[in-house]
């Protein structure tokens, strides 16, 4: 009984600490693919590029 | 400056390199470069100029040049702050993660492509069959691909569904 509620406990858990991040940016680069479109993770995902590196690194 | 290079470096086909930008100054030449550096020169580079989605993948006054790799599910399974160029071993260390997560990807499973060489034809009713008199051993996918009825075990109920389906019946 215990063990089934530590394991109930453990999957709800999961359940709500998993997060989806995904956006959808115009793209800007002019020697990019899909210049002048909004795309984000989500999108390359629809083409068959799954697995996003999003690099956060604007500097001035 | 990050130097991240999305050519020749991971299975571009499966990953992809998206720089994200803060400041909504298009056509300018030195706020992208700023973002992913030159040798990432035909990667997507967006803008967000409301912060919003630094703020929701980062956290909010979170530094700058951070990467983050998403996975299948879109979740974040790495993170990390790079302060300048990243060394050899860090290259590795993301080049590691990226594959590792490019592994992780589900194999797409078409039922009834017993023999998982891409066509349902008569070669996977003889693989289907000798799965089911333990003539040939199966794993998971091959498994997942003969299950045709979808009740867990396979049997001639299995042989039956793929047989119709390979006569379009």
């Amino acid at each position: 009984m215990a063990k089934n509620f530590i394991i109930s406990i453990l999957f709800f858990s999961t359940l709500v600490f998993t997060q989806q991040y995904d956006y959808f940016l115009l793209d800007v680069n002019s020697t990019s693919p899909t210049y002048n479109q909004n795309v984000g993770p989500s999108y390359f995902d629809t083409q068959g590029k799954p697995i996003s590196i999003n690099f956060f690194g604007w500097e001035s | 400056m990050c130097d991240l290079n999305n050519q020749n470096t991971w299975d571009t086909s499966k990953a992809v390199l998206i720089g994200v930008g803060i400041r909504a100054q298009l056509g300018n030449p030195i706020v992208l470069d700023g973002m992913v550096g030159q040798q990432g020169a035909d990667s997507p580079w967006v803008q967000d100029p409301s912060l919003e989605v630094w703020d929701s993948v980062l956290g909010e006054n979170a530094p700058r040049r951070q990467v983050v790799i998403l996975d299948h599910n879109r979740e974040n399974k790495f993170q990390k702050y790079y302060s300048s160029t990243l060394s050899n071993s860090e290259i590795n260390e993301l080049l590691l993660t990226v594959q590792n997560l490019i592994n992780s990807i589900p194999p797409n499973i078409d039922l009834g492509d017993t023999n998982l060489d891409g066509d349902i034809n008569v070669a996977d009713i003889v693989v289907l069959v000798n799965f089911i008199l333990e003539v040939e051993s199966y794993n998971d996918i091959e498994f997942q691909a003969s299950d045709l009825n979808n009740d867990n075990t396979l049997t001639v109920q299995d042989i039956i569904v793929l047989v119709n389906l390979i006569l379009g019946i």
